[in-house]
């Protein structure tokens, strides 16, 4: 065996032998590449590129490589750094065997080397194997048809093996530094160093716990949908922080002050899991953390977008009640007449029976009310509103019911919890307008758009109506909402020839064609959804996984210990099992409480894209919660196995 | 009554896949009585350890019984075992054998919080022993952050304080520096004047000297005992080492 071999088949040796550490971290390795070529393979695909909406989608998947690849680092120099640490002492004791530090930084260069050779291809192969499959997932979420054929995007491979290049190199640039910093005897016996006792960090955990309570209240008491979609960023950062704090120094905190207490801690069962827990956490509070956050991406992610996806027909009917709707800004100069009359020739010139035809006229504006009055000022301060009046003739007109309104009399609508009052002023004129009656809905406006503003609506007759409709900031638009018979494609055929014919003078909005860009937007965001949930889900059970196995050399010891000073076999595993169980699903019992509280804002927010459906949200929550926790579950029960048979003695 | 009474010990491992057998143990006969200091000598794989384990109700034997006060071991339901361990047995061990979660305080008052003591009983126990033993100022602190001689003394602490009827000591002084050693080897001396009894497994020619008896240990049998009687530590010493040179030459000529 010549010299040049020696290092490469030690290497190999070295990586066989600890393949308990190495088999995770080279599986989820490859893993992380088949996952980035697969996204870079549908970002760049032909099929993909036709699909209405291919831009959202594009967006879309070029979010989800940047998420993968940032992912991809902290998880890969994560595994790597603990691969490395399990393996200093070995390390060491080549140190001591005589081998320079420059041959075990060849040595780790072999490993890495051959790291590379191994998931890089094998990544990339699963990647295009499987990239087939996704690509009909993906097809069959934005109902697009099946296409056949099978292609490999050369640019993904490139790319994918270069992000996998780096990520190596960056790992072995990291196992180089902390070689040359180390010295062979610390290396020798870092396993056995002392365990300072966790100091406590009482302000942090009152921090922690003060910004785990502000993203609460934020989560809690924001009622709009705009602003709940701004606060959201900053309530999941608080919580993050409240998370982090409360598991790192907040559980110590508690723990110490239990054991404070003299009489509940010398107590049998208490007196093995506080001091136990308070070392466990020590150790593993980061990790836990990190598990708990990764569950709240999984769970709001897919139960989001599952909701989303799911009430993509929902949203429609909100947003677009009709097949065609056309609107109109009308000049002094416009006949609404004239469109209406150009609109029903051309549904008609296009083979399409129309029902349901419904028009109005309409005018409206912004207003800020303060008190009992509203100001167009926008300068001043109030609540913001959106005023649209129609007047009593339009109004009878559509509802079929008879208004007769006094001087000074309106209808009043709005939106939402606000009501006004019985009489308020307009602007800064002297004579009060009365509310006549309330209205539970109003037959004009815009539904397609979510504001922060609350829609008013405003019924009212004569001079008043004139000079309201008439104010310098009032748009006055015409509206025609219409169905037609037919098939889908026939429908959006015609909303395509009434807006051919506009010459610029109306917009239409088509309801089939919104339905295609709903399917390509809502399907892409589904079809994320889940790719980072499994990502993320796959990012858990390596922390598991590294987890229990580390707990595993820790207690192997601790059990002989505990055996010898006079606690049965059976009580040393009900009481290590109990601690450890503990601080597995602490992580999901956070996770849950807090999609519980992140419940009403994800539910504004869901708002935001016209879905009003907090049942069927629940229940895509509930379901997304129940899978991820049988999976959790699932990886636990297997992970414990291999923690059992590391502390039942076989290393 | 002999405190610990030992009767035809014999211990066969038996290879996993059958055939060969390995006899650890042949026929151990002896006994201790209330308040003696018995060191028990021997090298590697005269069956030291096993005998300890079987004393310690770790291990069964496979023929042969021990009498405990009159009470045989084998008459122990296998779940009483650990509480039987816990209130009549007191251990020392070579490398200390504190766990590293929780304090000397804490490691001391294990066994009474396994045994569900209260508290305060706790700490009366601990008061008097800790001062004997010389470890007051440092029961706060965990193992990691005090010497060796320290943490033996804390696991001394430990096996008395459940007040065991026997000490079982498994190389004491193994891990220790010569002056810990001697003072560990004194304090043994004290508290067996004190009345405990010590049953102490042993390399070491000076630990074996401290002791009122010697016994010595050659392939599973006891081959021969020394009583120390009024012999200064020096001329048990001597005849310690005399026995050992026998012993292993007589291993020669037979083996």
């Amino acid at each position: 065996m010549g010299k040049r071999s020696f290092f490469p088949r030690l290497a190999l040796v070295n990586m066989v032998r600890n393949s308990r550490y190495y088999g995770p971290y080279l599986l989820s390795c490859g893993a992380l590449a088949a996952m980035y070529y697969i996204l870079r393979f549908l970002t760049w695909n032909e099929v993909i590129q036709t699909v209405r909406g291919a831009a959202y989608l594009q967006v879309m998947m070029s979010i989800g490589c940047f998420v993968v690849a940032l992912f991809s680092t902290v998880l890969l120099l994560y595994a790597n750094s603990f691969v490395m640490k399990r393996r200093q002492k070995e390390l060491g004791l080549y140190n001591i065997l005589g081998l320079e530090k420059r041959h075990i930084a060849a040595l780790c260069f072999w490993e890495t080397l051959l790291c590379a050779a191994v998931v890089i291809p094998g990544g990339i192969a699963a990647g295009i194997l499987l990239s087939k499959l996704i690509l009909l997932l993906l097809l069959k979420l934005v109902q697009i048809p099946v296409q056949f054929g099978f292609s490999v995007s050369v640019r993904g491979v490139g790319e994918t093996a270069a992000l996998l290049g780096v990520l190596f190199l960056l790992a072995l640039l990291w196992n180089l530094l902390r070689l040359g910093r180390s010295r062979p005897i610390e290396l020798l016996h870092s396993d056995s160093a002392g365990e300072r006792e966790p100091k406590t960090k009482r302000l942090l955990a009152v921090l922690g716990l003060a910004a785990l309570l502000g993203g609460y209240a934020i989560a809690l008491t924001t009622r709009n949908p705009v602003n709940a979609l701004m606060l959201f960023f900053v309530a999941v950062i608080l919580v993050m922080l409240g998370t982090y704090c409360l598991f790192t120094a907040g559980s110590i905190a508690l723990l110490k002050r239990l054991r404070a207490n003299k009489s509940f801690y010398y107590q049998t069962r208490h007196f093995t899991a506080i001091s136990g827990l308070l070392y466990r956490m020590k150790q593993n509070a980061v990790g836990l953390a990190n598990i708990c956050i990764l569950a709240c991406m999984v769970l709001v992610t897919v139960s989001g977008t599952l909701c989303l996806y799911l009430g993509a027909e929902k949203s429609l009917d909100g947003r677009y009640p009709d097949d065609i709707l056309v609107t109109q800004t009308l000049k002094d100069d416009t006949d609404p007449a004239a469109t209406l009359d150009l609109v029903q020739r051309t549904v008609a010139d296009a083979g399409r029976q129309m029902a349901d035809l419904r028009y109005e006229t309409s005018a409206s504006f912004h207003a800020r009310y303060s008190g009992n009055t509203l100001l167009t000022d926008m300068s001043q301060s109030g609540l913001l509103t959106e005023i649209t009046v129609l007047t009593a003739e339009e109004y009878s007109r559509l509802t079929g019911e008879t208004v007769a309104l006094g001087e000074n009399q309106v209808l009043a609508y709005a939106d939402g919890d606000f009501q006004l009052p019985e009489t308020f002023f307009y602007e800064y004129e002297e004579a009060p307008i009365q509310v006549k009656a309330r209205l539970d809905s109003f037959p004009a406006g815009d539904s397609a758009i979510v504001t922060n503003e609350v829609m008013l609506g405003l019924v009212a007759d004569g001079t008043l109506a004139e000079h309201l409709m008439n104010t310098d900031l009032a748009r006055r638009t015409f509206r025609i909402h219409l169905n037609t018979d037919g098939a889908d494609s026939e429908k959006l055929a015609c909303a395509k020839a009434v807006l051919a014919v506009s010459d610029g003078r109306y917009g239409v909005a088509s309801r089939q064609e919104m339905a295609e860009e709903f399917y390509a937007m809502y399907g892409g965001f589904l079809f994320l959804g889940i790719f980072l949930g499994l990502l993320f889900l796959m990012a858990t059970v390596l922390i598991i996984y590294y987890k229990q196995v580390s707990e595993g050399y820790e207690d192997q010891r601790r059990y002989q210990i505990m055996q010898q000073v006079g606690m049965s076999r059976r009580e040393v595993g009900a009481s290590i099992r109990g601690q450890i169980l503990l601080v597995f699903f602490l992580p999901l019992l956070t996770a849950g409480l807090h999609i519980l509280a992140a419940f009403p804002m994800l539910c504004r927010i869901l708002e935001l894209f016209g879905l009003h459906e907090v049942g069927m949200f629940a229940l895509c929550t509930a379901g997304t919660l129940a899978v991820f926790a049988a999976v959790y579950a699932l990886v636990y029960g297997l992970t414990a196995r291999t923690y059992e048979r590391i502390v039942g003695g076989e290393a | 009554m002999p405190l610990l009474e030992v009767q035809h010990l014999q211990k066969v491992y038996t290879s996993r896949f059958g055939g060969r057998q390995v006899e650890a143990l042949q026929n151990v006969n002896f006994s201790v009585e209330p308040g003696e200091y018995v060191a028990i000598m021997g090298e590697s794989g005269s069956g030291k350890t096993t005998l300890l384990n079987i004393l310690a109700a770790l291990d069964r034997p496979t023929a042969g019984e021990v009498f405990l006060n009159g009470k045989a071991l084998s008459d122990v339901r296998e779940r009483d075992l650990a509480a039987f361990r816990r209130s009549h047995l007191g251990f020392v061990f070579q490398d200390f054998n504190l766990l590293d979660i929780f304090s000397l305080r804490d490691n001391i008052f294990l066994p009474l919080v396994l045994a569900g003591r209260p508290y305060e009983e706790m700490e009366r126990k601990l008061k008097p022993l800790a001062e004997q033993l010389g470890i007051a100022d440092i029961l706060n602190k965990y193992p990691y952050e005090v010497s060796g001689g320290q943490k033996q003394r804390a696991a001394v602490a430990r096996a008395l304080i459940t007040d065991p009827q026997i000490v079982l000591a498994d190389e004491p002084t193994g891990a220790l520096d010569s002056r810990s050693s001697d003072n560990l080897l004194e304090l043994f001396g004290e508290i067996n004047k004190g009345g405990q009894t010590i049953l102490m497994v042993t390399h070491s020619v000076k630990a074996a000297s401290h002791a009122g008896r010697v016994l010595f240990l050659r392939d599973g049998r006891v081959y021969h005992q020394l009583y120390r009687g009024s012999e200064s530590r020096e001329a048990q010493f001597r005849r310690i080492s005399d026995t050992l040179t026998v012993l292993t030459q007589g291993g020669e000529n037979h083996g």
